[in-house]
């Protein structure tokens, strides 16, 4: 075991602090900024340092460096509230599913965009019947000549409005089980026959979209990875998705201006204070053993549910920190209103107990 | 950062577990935690000589193999797994650290690394006076580790760490009746017993926050043994027609049960490498390890006790065993709280 970091590293970590310190100067915070911080010029800044794909393999156009690498950076930006939100789920998750699943075509065509932060995405998974289940998916994809054809409805996506592409989990074939015959397209969000209607969230925000599928045409060139494979393919998405250091700092920028403010002469302060330190730190140590690979194989969903479990407790003692306060529209309240999505998307908290007791546990179904 | 156990730290987990599983079994817990002595003599001689588990940590010029805290803990995790009855943790965990930042390390370490030595340590002060060159000691120390029958105990007193040997003129020894009685408890009366002044008390802080580490490691060692014995159960025990960890209500507490002992493993990882690479972050570290690990074992055992049911709370089943030495560690050496207190003062928050 070593929990220190290199000189590489550590040099890397100041190097983030800066640069997430200069673009609050100049963008503005946000929490929960890998969802509400939308802003493409700082994409192409953090583009052109080489920091978006840092982790991807050198022949893809990345750094080739660790996922550890990349961790650093994501901690440094989002728990400053630097604005990272446009470039997000494309790096996160739809360039690494490319370069392992796409083809050669498919990786010249998106990846260089993603890479130089010019391009947004968003993933068409949820639907109005199907949440974390995905074999129920109703989205389908008939095929047609050289296009497919796509019909339904997406709900939940973030990003929605300002995409220029959709990751779509559809299905393709309606035999055999039902998990069996899902698929992944890649859909370009300006074809004609989308139609995005921006969902108001709780907090008044709108990141996420209903997006509605009428006749698209989709080229078949467009399919990813293998046809019906989709449901393990995302299953290794989903490792990405999940176990992030992401999960763990969303109103991290909110929480340092609250321990400005809280009174740390009080005693039962200083135990939540304490206690949420603790949580903080280990859920650090969580995400970096992801990082690294060395989680037990799907341990991602409970490091998700330890991590996100702690934000909405970040969220509650900002709110009682900041007291009357935190009653007006304001960072705190949407603070505490968002704190109610970090244990929803990727997968809500009783579902992942669920995934976690019978695939890591093995108790019965 | 990198959480992987070395090849030679698997090794030693896997020598350590496979010892300790055929002579730690339930029924050399139960035999042991009956008797006065509360440990096995032959048990304990094999640890300290064929294995080299007692010096593990000491400096090799000292007779010990000159490992760090990392090594010790992953002893201190397979202990905490089979619920050793022994003064390991009383000699190892406090007293060896202890004479190591002492003046007296030459003289007493050598025996502790051959096993010819139990020591421990009072967390409670004592009074000394001082005559000429000789030292003599006064007071009452409560709850002293294997205190009735150590060879060595290691006080305070005033600005001042004291040796006292366990058979001095002067101490008189009472063995608690305790909770845990897998491990052993004495109240110790001094009258002016005589001592020897091996350094100073700020040890005793420092010597501390190793311990707590160490207690942390077996926390985590005693936590999972019970995760793992309590899934199984759940796997086979059946109502209502079907296995109970079926049941949503299981799978959920025991999925939070996981990720307390996970995190609680991660808290005692970091903690016991700070030891030994970063000393400077082991103040903080070693507290937030105490307090998490603390919580996350006493957790775990009393979940798996309502998980057993009515069988649960029998003497004959072993789930009483990890839960009292999960709420008596719990307790050793400060509860959570201040833990926790400790930590924030230390963050200078």
């Amino acid at each position: 075991m070593d929990f220190s970091w290199t000189a590489q590293q550590q040099q890397l970590r100041a190097e983030a602090k800066e640069v997430a310190a200069d673009a609050v100067a100049r963008y503005g915070w946000t929490a929960d900024s890998w969802i509400n911080g939308y802003c493409p010029p700082f994409a192409r800044e953090l583009a052109a340092r080489g920091w978006i794909g840092i982790s991807w393999p050198k022949e893809f156009g990345g750094a080739g460096r660790p996922a550890i690498d990349r961790m650093i950076i994501a901690e440094e930006l989002i728990g400053a509230g630097a604005p990272v939100g446009s470039y997000w789920v494309a790096e996160r998750q739809m360039g690494p599913s490319i370069f392992t699943f796409g083809t050669a075509d498919q990786q010249q065509r998106y990846l260089p965009a993603i890479l130089a932060g010019e391009a947004t995405w968003c993933i068409g998974m949820s639907e109005p019947g199907a949440g974390s289940d995905l074999a129920s998916l109703r989205t389908r994809a008939v095929r047609d000549g050289e296009d497919f054809v796509v019909n339904g409805q997406k709900i939940w996506t973030s990003f929605g409005a300002v995409s220029d592409f959709v990751y779509l989990i559809c299905r393709t074939s309606a035999d055999g089980p039902p998990h069996a015959g899902i698929s992944e397209l890649i859909v370009s969000m300006d074809s004609p026959g989308i139609e995005v209607r921006p969902i108001k969230d709780m907090a008044g925000g709108a990141h996420f979209c209903e997006v509605f599928f009428t006749d698209v045409r989709v080229p078949a060139t467009n399919l990813v990875g293998v046809a019906g494979a989709a449901f393990k393919q995302t299953m290794r998405q989903l490792e990405h998705e999940r176990g992030g250091i992401d999960r763990l700092v969303s109103n991290h920028a909110l929480y340092r201006r609250a321990l400005d403010r809280a009174d740390m002469t009080d005693p039962l302060v200083r135990q939540e204070v304490a206690q949420l330190e603790t949580r903080y730190r280990l859920g650090r140590l969580l995400v970096y053993r992801e990082a690294l690979g060395q989680a037990p194989k799907g341990f991602s969903a409970a490091t998700k549910l330890f991590c996100t479990e702690h934000e909405r407790k970040v969220a509650d003692f900002t709110a009682r920190t900041f007291g009357a306060d935190a009653m007006l529209a304001g960072d705190v309240s949407r603070g505490l209103c968002y704190a109610n999505s970090y244990t929803i998307m990727g997968g809500t908290s009783n579902i992942l107990r669920n995934i976690v007791a019978e695939r890591i546990l093995g108790l019965p179904r | 950062m990198d959480f992987a156990l070395s090849p030679e730290q698997a090794e030693l987990q896997r020598t350590v577990r496979a010892f300790l599983s055929e002579k730690s079994d339930d029924a050399a817990v139960r035999r042991l935690m009956e008797a006065e002595v509360g440990y096995d003599t032959a048990v304990w001689h094999q640890m300290a000589t064929q294995l080299g588990l007692h010096g593990l940590a000491i400096a090799e010029e000292h007779g010990g193999a000159g490992f760090g805290l990392q090594e010790q803990a992953i002893v201190f995790e397979e202990m905490g797994r089979a619920l050793l009855c022994a003064p390991y943790f009383a000699t190892v965990a406090l007293a060896a650290p202890a004479l190591a930042l002492s003046d007296a390390a030459a003289q007493y370490l050598p025996d502790i690394a051959a096993g010819a030595t139990i020591a421990t340590v009072s967390t409670d002060a004592a009074t000394a006076v001082q005559q000429r060159a000789d030292w003599t000691l006064t007071g009452e120390l409560d709850h002293v580790l294997d205190g009735h029958l150590a060879d060595l105990i290691l006080v305070s007193a005033g600005d001042g760490l004291f040796a006292v040997a366990g058979d001095a003129n002067g101490v008189k020894r009472e063995l608690l009746a305790t909770m845990d009685q897998t491990r052993k408890q004495a109240r110790l009366t001094l009258d002016s017993v005589p001592a020897r002044r091996i350094g100073s008390a700020a040890i005793l802080g420092q010597v501390l926050d190793i311990a707590v580490v160490l207690l942390a490691a077996e926390q985590v060692g005693g936590a999972s043994a019970c995760l793992e014995q309590t899934v199984e159960y759940a796997k086979v025990r059946e109502q209502f027609g079907r296995p109970i960890g079926s049941f949503q209500a299981i799978k959920h507490t025991w999925t939070e049960m996981l990720l307390e002992v996970e995190s609680a493993r991660a808290a005692a990882q970091y903690a016991a490498w700070a030891a030994d690479a970063a000393p400077e972050e082991l103040p903080v570290a070693a507290a937030l390890a105490k307090a998490h690990c603390s919580e996350a074992y006493a957790r775990v055992a009393t979940e798996s006790i309502q998980l057993h049911g009515g069988i649960g709370f029998t003497w004959e089943h072993r789930t009483h065993l990890y839960y009292k030495r999960a709420k008596s560690s719990e307790l050793l050496f400060g509860a959570p709280a201040a833990h926790r207190e400790q930590l924030v003062t230390r963050l200078a928050l």
